[in-house]
């Protein structure tokens, strides 16, 4: 019995969380943490508009960066190639619209501020310098 | 004739796109394909077959609110020729979580499959649909594609649980199950599908459970009288980081004007486990039951248990090879090997 639990609980659950040297970038949203599953459906478009009704524009983090292995493994504990590839099956399927490649911190902070209501994934110590129409979302 | 129509709809309904769109549009283009050899071995016969039938043109805008979409799929039909197959075309407008309305031809929102995963055969797991749920030109029992009118939103029913609701109504069934009905619907009555879905966040991953039911009617044709169809479906799925699970049942019941009803039961349960390294093995056991003397919409279908097993390798961002075996077990006659390299970009 013991046994059949601890299979079960490995298929719904990966093995470890990468740090939270990373968060969210989100214009006019405050600063506040988010479930993992919250963020999943912003990333996934499950989730087309924030609190207040602003569409939801996602950024996402170019392949191979720090921040795209951030997101895959902390908030999807997915690869980040299986990540990229479900995301493009979400613009496929039409839930969401093509996301903007954010290629540094600079990229995301000038995302977030200049957006509607953009979103990107962004180095904790970067964003000090973010603009005041912005918060930070961390994973609660 | 028609095939020069065809063309010149696949160039209109992509330069549609960047014609409706205002120029501060973001505009996008992907392309999908797959390569296959099919190995065909029976006890006395084997018979390979390579195919590279499918390109499949995935183009995309938004404004804003509204959204334009666009899916054609050159296809090789029976004349070993490809022709081009507007397989999507359809124009939202997003008022906010609680409601999006959709106007065009849309994969139906029917169980999990049809609207998961559209045409690239990169991101489902196994090489083909399962076959309940596949495409009108392949046999599918469902009907993948409606013309008409499509609204859904989510509502919030707890922390991080939501309900999804999808509306439809549109023209009727094709009068063949090859047959998708894009414009002149003989018919007065128009179809009518509804889906409620339950989504979760369970364990790493989420869990959907969902029902639908689908009232339609589907016209004559020569020796077949009008039809009333009726679906009922159930689905429940996990996507999960280590466990992908999708299961699918449907009662579709075809009623003629004596009074006569022909029951079929389909369903599926496709299992995925994704190991180290994007490596996921999969196995599917399906089950069609067809009412004793047929169903007159199903012609020339039997019941069957088709069991397929198979590992798929992500090796790179929407790249993926395939190595599978599928096996009807009723008949156990032959043994169906694929190999597939599915791509998109």
């Amino acid at each position: 019995m013991r046994r059949a639990a601890a299979v079960l609980s490995l298929l719904f659950a990966s093995a470890a969380s990468a740090a939270d040297n990373f968060a969210i970038l989100a214009r006019a949203q405050p600063s506040k943490p988010w479930s993992e599953a919250a963020l999943r459906n912003l990333f996934l478009g499950a989730t087309r508009s924030w609190p207040g009704g602003r569409q939801v524009e996602v950024g996402l983090p170019a392949a191979d960066t720090p921040e795209m292995e951030w997101l895959a493994k902390r908030i999807f504990h997915l690869p980040a190639r299986e990540v990229r590839t479900i995301i493009r099956q979400r613009v496929f399927t039409g839930e969401m619209g093509e996301p903007r490649s954010i290629a540094s911190a600079e990229d995301c902070l000038a995302f977030a501020r200049e957006s509607r209501g953009g979103l990107c994934v962004i180095d904790q110590a970067a964003a000090a310098g973010r603009a005041a129409n912005t918060g930070l979302l961390t994973v609660q | 004739m028609v095939a020069r129509t065809r063309k010149w709809l696949w160039v209109a309904s992509l330069g549609s796109i960047a014609l409706a769109l205002p120029a501060r549009a973001d505009l996008a283009l992907h392309a999908f394909a797959d390569v296959n050899a099919h190995l065909n071995h029976s006890s006395d016969h084997t018979h390979l077959d390579f195919d590279s039938n499918r390109f499949d043109l995935f183009a995309s805008g938004s404004h804003d609110r509204v959204t334009l979409l666009s899916e054609v799929v050159f296809e090789v039909g029976g004349n070993n020729e490809f022709a081009p197959d507007v397989e999507r075309l359809q124009i939202s407008y997003n008022f906010g979580d609680y409601l999006r309305v959709s106007a065009g031809r849309f994969h139906t929102s029917i169980g999990y499959y049809n609207d998961a995963f559209h045409h690239g055969a990169v991101f489902q797991l196994p090489t083909e649909r399962p076959r309940t749920v596949r495409f009108e030109d392949d046999g599918g029992l469902i009907p993948a594609h409606f013309v008409g009118f499509h609204a859904d939103g989510r509502v919030p029913v707890g922390t991080d649980v939501r309900l999804r609701y999808d509306v439809e109504v549109a023209n009727s069934r094709g009068p063949t199950r090859d047959v998708v009905v894009n414009a002149f619907d003989r018919l007065d009555a128009k179809a009518f599908n509804g889906r409620l879905r339950l989504e979760a966040p369970v364990g790493e991953g989420t869990a959907f459970v969902g029902v639908n039911a689908v009232f339609d009617k589907i016209a004559d044709i020569a020796g077949r009288p009008e039809l009333s169809e009726r679906m009922f479906g159930v689905h429940a799925v996990y996507q999960g980081p280590l466990l992908s699970l999708i299961a699918e049942g449907y009662l579709i019941r075809h009623g003629d004007p004596s009074g006569n009803d022909f029951d079929t039961r389909a369903g599926f349960v496709e299992v995925g486990i994704r190991l180290p390294e994007d490596v996921t093995p999969y196995a599917i056991l399906e089950r069609i039951d067809l009412p004793a003397g047929g169903d007159p919409y199903f012609t020339g279908e039997g019941s069957q248990t088709l069991g397929t097993a198979g590992v798929r390798w992500l090796f790179a961002e929407a790249t993926a090879v395939k190595l599978e075996a599928s096996r009807s077990m009723d008949t156990g006659v032959g043994t169906l090997f694929t190999a597939q390299f599915a791509f998109g970009f």
